[in-house]
């Protein structure tokens, strides 16, 4: 237990790290391509991974699903649903 | 100083980091919105189910949440560690005992696509308690975190 009462979790740093810098890539990748892949994913939800689109479907299951049978954690992908419209956010 | 350099997107601030819960198997990636005006960091609704959390069996909030667009319901994730990687490499890890999570009772998520756009937010409970200074320069579009290892 640390001083805030969180229960600890084994991980190693070195490769929360590593996987916290891939997907930082693969943010930025998606941010530069993001008009051209609304074009063709309107409304979809979009898994990228490695700077590749690795999932694509119309619920958060079914992109789970197809990341998993490319044999990727889908827990390591940076996702977002491309809507066609822009919103703004008040948060 | 550690820095975390901070992706400026349009207006917006983003940082990837991972999150650890004792709910959760692994680290999860997650894309986090910088938001000052939020008192607590909330776990937007398609970052949970991409983690497999299913809000339904979330405690709700002791708390009430409000926004602009009236009352929300929120959930709570209990024992928390987010972590980021800094610019020298090294991992940042923030505790928090509690972090919201997003909540919809709508049936048929398929035509509520705008509540799953929602992105997580970085609220200002994870700043303070990881202690951080924010900069950012929009002219510039640069932005950072800064924090005493």
């Amino acid at each position: 237990m640390s001083e805030a009462g969180v229960a600890t979790p084994n991980f190693s740093r070195e490769q929360a790290v590593a996987d916290i810098r891939r997907s930082t890539e693969d943010n930025i990748w998606l941010n530069a391509h993001r008009d051209a892949l609304r074009a063709e994913f309107a409304n979809m939800f979009v898994a990228v991974y490695d700077r590749k689109v690795v999932g694509v479907a119309e619920a958060v299951e079914d992109m789970k699903a197809a990341i998993r049978a490319k044999g990727i954690d889908p827990e390591k992908c940076v996702t977002e649903v491309l809507l066609t419209e822009d919103y703004i956010w008040v948060l | 100083m550690p820095r975390i350099t901070l992706t400026v997107n349009k207006s917006h601030l983003e940082l990837v980091g991972q999150v650890y819960s004792p709910k959760l198997t692994g680290g999860a990636t997650v894309k986090f919105m910088i938001d000052t005006g939020s008192s607590v960091t909330i776990l937007s609704l398609r970052d949970a189910e991409m983690m497999g959390i299913d809000g339904e069996t979330l405690p709700r909030s002791p708390q009430k949440s409000v926004g602009y667009g009236g009352p929300m319901e929120l959930r709570i994730l209990e024992n928390v560690m987010l972590v980021f990687a800094a610019d020298d490499v090294k991992a940042k890890a923030i505790e928090l005992r509690t972090v919201a999570v997003q909540y919809s009772p709508l049936k048929d998520k398929r035509v509520a696509r705008m509540l799953y756009s929602v992105p997580t937010v970085l609220g200002t409970d994870a700043l303070t308690a990881g202690e951080m200074t924010l900069w950012a320069d929009w002219k510039l579009a640069q932005a950072h975190l800064d924090y005493i290892d």
